[in-house]
């Protein structure tokens, strides 16, 4: 047997006997009084598991069907013409952008305003300026704020928790389990932007497990780097402007057009970024 | 048996999901605490997973995956419980590598050596180990489970060994070293 076969099978055997046989009891029982006040997410369109259930021919009809009414529709309610008022019936499937959001798409960022809306493409109708970093950016409305804490003078953006002080600002979709939107910056200390940000991105706390895929990108008319770090859903975005190097991540997603979306609000102040942090003030 | 269970619990069935959930936990568990090396950890991840299995199981459209699926929210849920720990990762010390006494069997020796090691590896790469070589999945199905594509799952699970491996050898070299030091010639 080799050594590789070898570790193979000392890592099961050691599994098969550092595994506890039993949970405690606690946990199940606070499970499921738990779940005594907790709803089911509902299926929005049950209509589609019946439709994914059905057999092929039954598929077909159901399609073919759904192709005639949506034609049918199309003729009663096109689009409107090209000198008519405001966007015809017809064009309600495309949901128009709140005025916060539409306002937040720059011109001069082409690469991340190129990004296509996905099926999950955020309302962007909140804005958040960040107290020390220079920064602010739209985000979806019902997402939560943790503003920083601490300054960022070391490490990534990434981790942090209470009661530690927190160096970037936090913009959360739900407490768990949900997408994470983390701002920073810092000064370039010296380095170019380019070396920041590469310094950034190379940094082992990501954990990346494999190499990372950069692509450019614009952030408010500046450029910059985006990166998905292999092995996490975790995507990195550094740019720099006006001797600060910022970063952006957002956390549990996979969704680069989020990331995009959410960047294209973007707008990049370093001549309001602190040197300290504010003091508490009395409320 | 179980299809009908998971199927009446995706309907609103609390009954069938504490059938469902009492027939996983103890798995769950010995995944999660695999996975975090803690037991406190494990619990808060297991009773995590569980809800969250309670809260989306309308979603999960193939019943027959129901296993699967589960392997995927206790994975899940170890990740964030593990993110939340990181920050003190720092501040663990790693116990160098003790000579083994004479008296010792090889076999703990053995088991601690593995211990430090899994201790270097990443809750990713220690994710995919526990699927392989705790649950015996095949790599198609820990890819499933970890919800990444077959190709990453090969080659995390390659780095995984990889990481171990070096980190068992960095430690039988630290004992080496530890025993010459202590047994002048």
């Amino acid at each position: 047997m080799n050594a590789h076969h070898d570790l193979e099978r000392r890592l099961a055997d050691y599994y098969g006997e550092e595994a506890p046989r039993q949970a405690p009891d606690r946990v199940l029982h606070a499970a499921l009084t738990s779940i005594e006040t907790t709803r089911q997410r509902r299926v929005l369109i049950p209509a589609l598991r019946r439709f994914h259930d059905m057999n092929a021919s039954a598929k077909a009809l159901v399609a073919a069907a759904a192709i005639v009414v949506g034609v049918l529709a199309l003729a009663v309610f096109g689009p409107s013409r090209p000198g008519s008022n405001g966007p015809g019936v017809g064009a309600a499937g495309s949901p128009s952008p709140s005025p916060a959001a539409s306002s937040a798409q720059p011109s001069s960022s082409p690469s991340a305003s190129a990004a296509r809306p996905s099926p999950s493409a955020l309302a962007l109708t909140e804005s958040f300026t960040s107290a020390v970093f220079g920064v602010s950016t739209s985000y979806p409305a019902g997402w939560h704020v943790a503003p920083a804490t601490k300054l960022w003078t070391t490490g990534i953006p990434w981790n942090c928790g209470q009661p530690d002080p927190c160096p970037f600002d936090q913009i959360w979709e739900k407490p768990d389990d949900s997408q994470l939107y983390h701002l920073a910056s810092q000064p370039l200390g010296g380095k170019s932007g380019a070396e920041w940000g590469s310094a950034i991105l190379a940094d082992p706390g990501w954990e990346a497990t494999c190499a990372k895929t950069t692509e450019p990108i614009s952030i408010d008319g500046t450029p910059g780097t985006m990166a998905k770090i292999c092995g996490q859903s975790l995507f990195v975005a550094v740019t720099s402007k006006g001797g600060r190097g910022y970063a952006f991540v957002l956390y549990r997603s996979d969704d680069v057009n989020a990331f995009k979306q959410l960047l294209a609000t973007v707008r990049l102040h370093p001549e309001a970024a602190a040197s300290e942090m504010p003091s508490a003030r009395p409320s | 048996m179980q299809t009908e269970l998971v199927d009446r619990a995706r309907r609103g069935d609390r009954e069938a999901f504490s059938v469902l959930a009492g027939g996983a936990v103890d798995r769950l568990y010995a995944i999660a605490r695999l996975i975090l090396r803690d037991a406190e950890l494990a619990e808060d991840a297991t009773q995590e997973a569980l809800v969250r299995a309670w809260r989306d199981l309308p979603t999960l459209r193939d019943v027959e995956r129901f296993d699967a699926w589960l392997y995927r929210l206790i994975v899940r849920a170890a990740a964030d419980v593990g993110r939340h720990r990181r920050r003190w990762r720092a501040e663990i010390t790693v116990l160098p590598a003790e000579p083994a006494e004479a008296d010792r069997a090889s076999a703990l020796a053995d088991r601690d050596q593995l211990e430090r090691g899994l201790r270097r590896v990443s809750d990713d790469q220690r994710a995919i180990l526990v699927l392989t070589y705790y649950l015996g999945l095949s790599t198609t199905d820990a890819a499933a489970a970890l919800d990444i594509p077959i190709g990453t799952a090969k080659s995390r699970l390659h780095y995984a060994i990889e990481a171990l491996r070096a980190a068992v050898e960095a430690d039988d070299r630290a004992s080496q070293g530890a025993l010459r030091e202590g047994r002048p010639a």
